[in-house]
């Protein structure tokens, strides 16, 4: 088959308020967008390339259950049986949320790049993991976020620079919390453990909390298969 | 030049030190129950409870509702959670200068010095066993059931033993409930009565054992092998070697009496009955 050439769909970009919405799907169904103004542009080897402007955009892909909302969102795809996005870089404030295995997150942050199952986020970032009733919220600066494969998979880790701060349910105690803070955050959502590095603190509240403890080198937030923390294991000089 | 340099540097750099030795110690509360002044730490906290492990310089466990304080160079431990979710320590080895504390507006102060001390406790009683030689001083005051203002300081030591503790005595009961502790042993008893009719009293003795009980009524207090025991002032006053020496103590663990059984006993000994 010869090389298309390129059908660059100029047509579709709205010139006029900001009211006014621009939609693409494509012909599958497993990437859909809307936006204020967009380029949306076939290339030769089933590649397609978006460059989207909204308040926010909202881009859609059902093959990695994933959505994403930013200002301004610039997405490289493959378009087959079902359209794969190999990457989109959201900028201006982006909101991702990706559902599966039963348990759904949202992740906010300055700006990202996507990536298949891995985002890479600037700026402030808030994750907020919900699975079988708990909210666990963690923030940060800057890290990244390597998500489950497929509509299937939620989050699977995140690395995120400090300041951090992981809030999350205390195991058995639905009216207590445990709240940790340090340098640096790693969450294992497969080993199920979350771990602070650098002068770390770690506070219980509510009744029958886990009581308050500062100043250590390193913590580690051992969670049950509710996202609950069920201990913390935390250590300091060379009883590490 | 270099000189202008050098103490301002030095003074930052040994203020960041200080600075950082500082945030290196972790600290750890729980309603009335710490663990504080780490150098060394790891822990695991569950909902039932701590287990510890660490070294400081030194490290103190505080139980204050208890007034239990204990400080050492290293500690090993367990805490667990009682009634009203409160912590309470249920064993832990100290060591490295271990000091244990016990104060109380009911029945004074207590403390308790060796390089090693074992410990298991619930959150009303407590057992400390020191596998080396030990150091216990007793300070109380209070009134006796004449309404006399008294003092009383006890200093007891031995090569190894244990003691049991109330941690939440009842007014006028004692922290210190019974023991046991192997020699030489040397016992010094200093009371001090106030009012109208002041007195003072003291006695010392030694022996190869010793073994108390102030749970009884009356407390008895008991020392074995090649005792020696001198008093002066009080009801008992005099010079006794013997075998074996029972001195039975009044509520305020003034000596009320003293059986003396054994050979060589060279005793000159005065006994008056209790006022």
């Amino acid at each position: 088959m010869k090389r298309a050439a390129p059908i660059l769909m100029a047509g579709l970009v709205a010139v006029s308020a900001a009211q006014q919405l621009f939609t693409y799907r494509d012909r599958s169904g497993s990437l859909s967008v809307q936006a204020r103004s967009g380029l949306v542009e076939q290339r030769a080897n089933n590649r397609l390339h978006l460059e989207l402007k909204g308040s926010p955009v909202v881009l859609t892909s059902s093959t990695e259950g994933l959505k994403m909302r930013a200002p301004s969102i610039v997405c490289d795809a493959v378009s087959s049986s079902k359209t794969t996005v190999q990457k989109a870089v959201a900028t201006g404030g982006l909101t991702a949320s990706k559902s599966g295995g039963g348990s759904s997150t949202d992740i906010t942050a300055g700006a990202g790049t996507y990536v298949p199952g891995q985002l890479t986020l600037q700026g402030a970032v808030k994750i907020v993991s919900r699975s079988g009733g708990r909210t666990t919220t963690i923030t940060g600066r800057g890290g990244t976020a390597t998500l489950g494969e497929g509509a299937s998979g939620g989050l699977k880790r995140a690395t995120l620079s400090g300041p951090v701060r992981i809030e999350a349910v205390q195991a058995g105690n639905a009216a207590s919390t445990v709240i940790a803070t340090g340098s640096k955050l790693d969450v294992d959502n497969v080993r199920r453990v979350v771990t602070l590095s650098g002068n770390v603190d770690v506070v219980g509240r509510g009744t029958g909390s886990l009581g308050e403890l500062h100043g250590a080198d390193r913590a580690t937030l051992v969670l049950n298969a509710k996202g609950e923390v069920s201990s913390v294991r935390v250590s300091q000089g060379a009883s590490q | 030049m270099a000189r202008r340099w050098t103490w301002p540097v030095g003074t930052v750099f040994c203020l960041a030190l200080g600075y950082a030795a500082q945030q290196a110690k972790v600290n750890f509360k729980d309603q009335d129950f710490s663990l504080e002044n780490f150098d060394q730490f790891s822990a695991t906290l569950e909902s039932q409870g701590i287990g510890f492990n660490g070294a400081g310089n030194p490290l103190r466990i505080t139980s204050s509702s208890s007034g239990l304080t204990m400080t050492a160079k290293k500690a090993e431990g367990k805490a667990v959670r009682g009634t009203g979710s409160q912590l309470f320590l249920q064993a832990a080895t100290l060591s490295g200068g271990a000091d244990l504390n016990l104060s109380s507006a009911t029945s004074g102060t207590m403390r308790l010095q060796s390089e090693t001390l074992n410990y298991t406790g619930t959150a009303t009683k407590a057992r400390a066993e020191f596998p080396r030689p030990l150091t216990l001083d007793s300070l109380a005051t209070g009134t006796t059931d004449k309404n006399a203002p008294f003092s009383r300081t006890v200093r007891i030591s031995g090569s190894k033993g244990f003691v049991t503790l109330a941690l939440q005595p009842a007014a006028n009961a004692n922290a210190l409930r019974t023991g046991e502790l192997e020699g030489p042993v040397t016992i010094t008893l200093h009371n001090e009565l106030k009012g109208p009719a002041p007195e003072t009293s003291d006695v010392e003795a030694t022996g190869d054992a010793l073994r108390f009980d102030l749970t009884t009524t009356p407390a008895t207090l008991t020392l074995t092998g090649n005792v020696a025991m001198t008093g002066k002032g009080g009801t008992v006053s005099g010079n006794v070697t013997a075998d074996t020496l029972v001195v039975t103590l009044d509520a305020n663990l003034q000596p009320t009496k003293v059986d003396v059984t054994g050979s060589p006993a060279r005793t000159r000994l005065h006994q008056e009955p209790p006022r």
